[in-house]
């Protein structure tokens, strides 16, 4: 009943494929722009909607004793991926595509064969475009579906774009991702050429804040402070062992 | 894990050498500090100091950026992060061995 119930919601909630196809063989074509509002605010509308389902189904399975299945935490990405493929192809070859390939970049959880062509189109299509800057963002979340393709095209534009503006948001996004992956030197390296590239302050602002969070914990740099208590709730420093070797462990009995 | 940290804690016992934790059992609660003191005993024994992770907010875990446990960060005589995640035991006294080395050369100059 449940699924029923959830995938009328989600039929409801997403008129907007159906109105643009219309309206492309009646030649008039929705405002591609107004279309993504439309696109984004149904996912989230859905997405809530799912979030709620799934607490409900989580406390009622609690109270029975009984296991959620697996499915239930899958987020109803699905349609909203296809509607934005569609979208994409109606656009194809003009910037207006990009956004929908950005959406699917960013929502897609497990659409594997709609992230590997979005990235594929934006590479081929859209790489020297300058709408590119706006989703070269999510290049990285798709590591898992399309890492190799991701990873190439996300450097092209951080290497290469003839916008500074369009190379630095791909280099901070590149950084982001060394920097999660533990490559500091690349992560600093990126940064650094951002900090050459751009006088824009917000950019500069993010930059200096990935360069001071990636050298903080980075091997060859000082330690941050810790300020503590013991298990028993005595106060003590890490800078209290200055002198000595130190050898920290993140642990627990469990 | 624990028996070979213990056996380090021991060896090194005269030298400037110091293992500290970041215990994430949650020993401010009555149940977590429960945990703690039925577990630490025997094999398992702990000898050495462990701040309370949650005991800062951010939690210490989350401001080091610890994703997995056990982590392991090395930290030389001048507070300098010298290596992570080293694991193997032969590996673990190498670097160590030179890291202590290198306070007591300091420390005599």
């Amino acid at each position: 009943m449940l699924r029923h119930a959830l995938a009328a919601a989600l039929l409801l909630s997403i008129p907007v494929g159906a109105v643009a196809q219309s309206d492309a063989t009646t030649g008039t074509q929705q405002d591609p722009q107004a279309a993504y509002q439309a696109l984004s605010k149904s996912y989230a509308k859905a997405m809530s909607v799912w979030q709620d389902e799934l607490e409900a189904k989580i406390k009622k399975a609690q109270e029975a004793g009984e296991r959620v299945p697996r499915s239930a935490y899958a987020p109803p990405s699905g349609d909203f991926v296809s509607t934005a493929q569609e979208h994409a192809k109606e656009h194809a070859g003009t910037d207006a595509a990009v956004p929908f390939l950005g959406f699917i970049l960013k929502n897609a959880t497990r659409e594997r064969n709609a992230v590997k062509w979005a990235v594929k189109t934006l590479a081929s299509e859209h790489v020297e475009s300058n709408a590119i800057g706006d989703v070269v963002d999510y290049l990285p979340k798709v590591s898992r579906m399309a890492g190799r393709t991701a990873r190439s095209l996300l450097s092209d534009v951080a290497d290469n774009h003839s916008n500074k503006t369009v190379r630095v948001k791909a280099l901070l996004a590149r950084a982001r991702q060394s920097g999660a992956a533990d490559k500091a030197d690349d992560a600093v390296a990126d940064l650094e050429v951002v900090m050459e590239l751009t006088t824009d302050a917000d950019l500069l602002a993010e930059a200096k804040d990935a360069l001071a969070e990636v050298r903080k914990l980075a091997i060859g740099t000082v330690a941050p402070e810790i300020d503590g208590v013991d298990v028993n709730g005595v106060k003590f420093k890490l800078s209290d062992y200055r002198g000595k070797a130190v050898l920290l462990d993140f642990w627990g009995f469990w | 894990m624990i028996p070979h940290e213990r056996s380090l804690v021991e060896k090194w016992k005269d030298r400037p050498f110091a293992l500290l934790g970041v215990n994430s059992d949650n020993t401010s609660t009555e149940k977590g500090m429960a945990t703690y003191k039925a577990k630490n005993t025997g094999d398992l024994s702990v000898t050495w100091r462990s701040f309370r992770n949650e005991s800062n907010t951010p939690n210490i875990s989350d401001d080091w950026r610890v994703r997995g446990w056990p982590t392991l960060y090395y930290i030389d005589h001048e507070g300098v992060i010298k290596h992570k995640n080293v694991r193997g035991e032969a590996e673990m006294e190498e670097v160590l061995e030179e890291m202590i080395a290198a306070a007591e050369a300091a420390a005599k100059k």
